[in-house]
């Protein structure tokens, strides 16, 4: 009589190895599935900010004279200010915008873009008697484990 | 002979193996039904970054041409900006004219229309030379961005003020505003423009109905968009622009 093989399936360790492999295949696929929702917001963000950059260069360029006053600092916090001034409105006008204030309201919630602890949106000028510029530094996405700025966008315009 | 004591599976295993597969089948279905949704919403985000994008990128061109006048370019030349509530949709009209040659002028619309058989909206780019004589001609009547729910074009003078009416052919709203005559000479009042673009996204998006309000702009004005609530995503983009060819016109 043929003596029968004492192996008859998957032991209990190799079905469980088996389930680990494939709830790791699982959990990456989620990674990748949330990495990339994060990346197509971080996509849409920048978009974003691109047009607001536009818009503070454009602004001014469009009041080249008084360029120094518009110097700008702000962080996650804005605080309108007076407006005697065009470069006050233009500013209050930039701070609004940076917040998306009026602009989709969700579920009785105003929808605002993000904002972290080391965010920056900076107008530096320089003027002298040859030429104005003006540099723009947006920073956005917080701070890393180096704590430098996640998100950089740099630009440079000469004004007059 | 003897008679093998395992035949085959027990009706235990059997059992067992069945609600096994059945949950690895459901969690696979489950996951790939996750995963294509993701898929589609990334698509349905990407096409509404691309769409606003490429939209305010060619606005914005063409709002920096606006009013530039050919030096050898002798017809009359009195339009260059305008600005109408379009009656079709909720949404602004745009009207922008300036020169391509000593000899042409082009006139370019921007303006949010209903699609035939749908109450979806969408941005449409019409462009003509020389509008107003009698060589007109249609170059281009595209669209430019498909399911669009709100346009807003706000024109302001030097001092940062809303101007109204900015029109020459003005219609019964504008003309709330001002006279037909004060649309006219707005025009040359105009320092920036800025544009507002909501673009809702081609497919449902979210499992559950959200309430849309859509501002754009400025509350008091009373052009707020309460929408149905659904499940679609929107965007706005927003963008500012220096005139520089209008403010030198003298």
């Amino acid at each position: 009589m043929a003596k029968f093989n004492s192996n008859k399936g998957f032991s209990i360790i190799e079905s469980l190895v088996c389930l680990v492999i494939i709830g790791i295949g699982f959990i990456a696929v989620s990674q990748l599935t949330s990495f990339a929702i994060g990346s197509m917001d971080r996509s849409m963000e920048r978009t974003k900010v691109n047009f607001l950059s536009e818009m503070i260069i454009e602004d001014m360029m469009g009041d080249p004279e008084n360029a120094t006053n518009y110097s700008f600092n702000e962080t996650c916090t804005h605080n309108t200010g007076s407006e005697s001034r065009l470069s006050d409105v233009q500013k209050n006008k930039w701070r609004n915008k940076l917040k998306a204030t009026n602009q989709i309201n969700v579920d009785g919630k105003d929808r605002t873009p993000k904002c972290y602890t080391g965010d920056k949106k900076q107008t530096i000028v320089r003027s002298d008697t040859k030429r104005t510029s003006v540099r723009l530094n947006f920073f956005t996405g917080g701070l890393n484990k180096q704590n430098k700025h996640k998100r950089k966008k740099y630009l440079g315009v000469v004004l007059k | 002979m003897k008679r093998a004591k395992i035949l085959g599976f027990t009706l235990v295993e059997t059992l067992v193996a069945i609600v096994i597969g059945v949950i690895s089948v459901a969690a696979l279905f489950y996951s790939y039904q996750i995963v294509t949704k993701t898929y589609q919403g990334i698509l349905d985000k990407a096409s509404i970054s691309r769409s606003g994008r490429d939209a305010l990128t060619m606005i914005a061109r063409d709002l920096r041409n606006a009013g530039y006048k050919d030096v050898n370019y002798t017809p009359n030349f009195d339009r260059w900006i305008e600005q109408r509530d379009f009656e079709e949709s909720s949404a602004d009209f745009l009207a922008i004219y300036y020169n391509t040659s000593p000899n042409d002028r082009v006139r370019i619309y921007y303006r949010v229309r209903k699609y035939k058989n749908s109450n979806d909206m969408f941005l449409g780019r019409d462009v003509v030379e020389n509008p107003v004589t009698a060589h007109k001609q249609l170059l281009l009547n595209e669209i430019i961005v498909p399911y669009v729910t709100d346009f807003q074009v706000v024109l302001k003078d030097i001092n940062g003020k809303e101007l109204k009416p900015v029109c020459i052919n003005c219609n019964a709203e504008n003309l709330k505003h001002g006279t037909r005559a004060e649309g006219k000479a707005n025009q040359s009042k105009v320092h920036t423009a800025e544009v507002y673009l909501t673009v809702r996204s081609p497919n449902k998006i979210y499992q559950k109905d959200k309430i849309w309000k859509i501002i754009n702009h400025n509350a008091s004005t009373g052009r707020t968009q309460k929408l149905n609530p659904d499940r679609y995503h929107r965007e706005t983009f927003f963008t500012s622009v220096y005139l520089r060819n209008i403010v030198n016109i003298k």
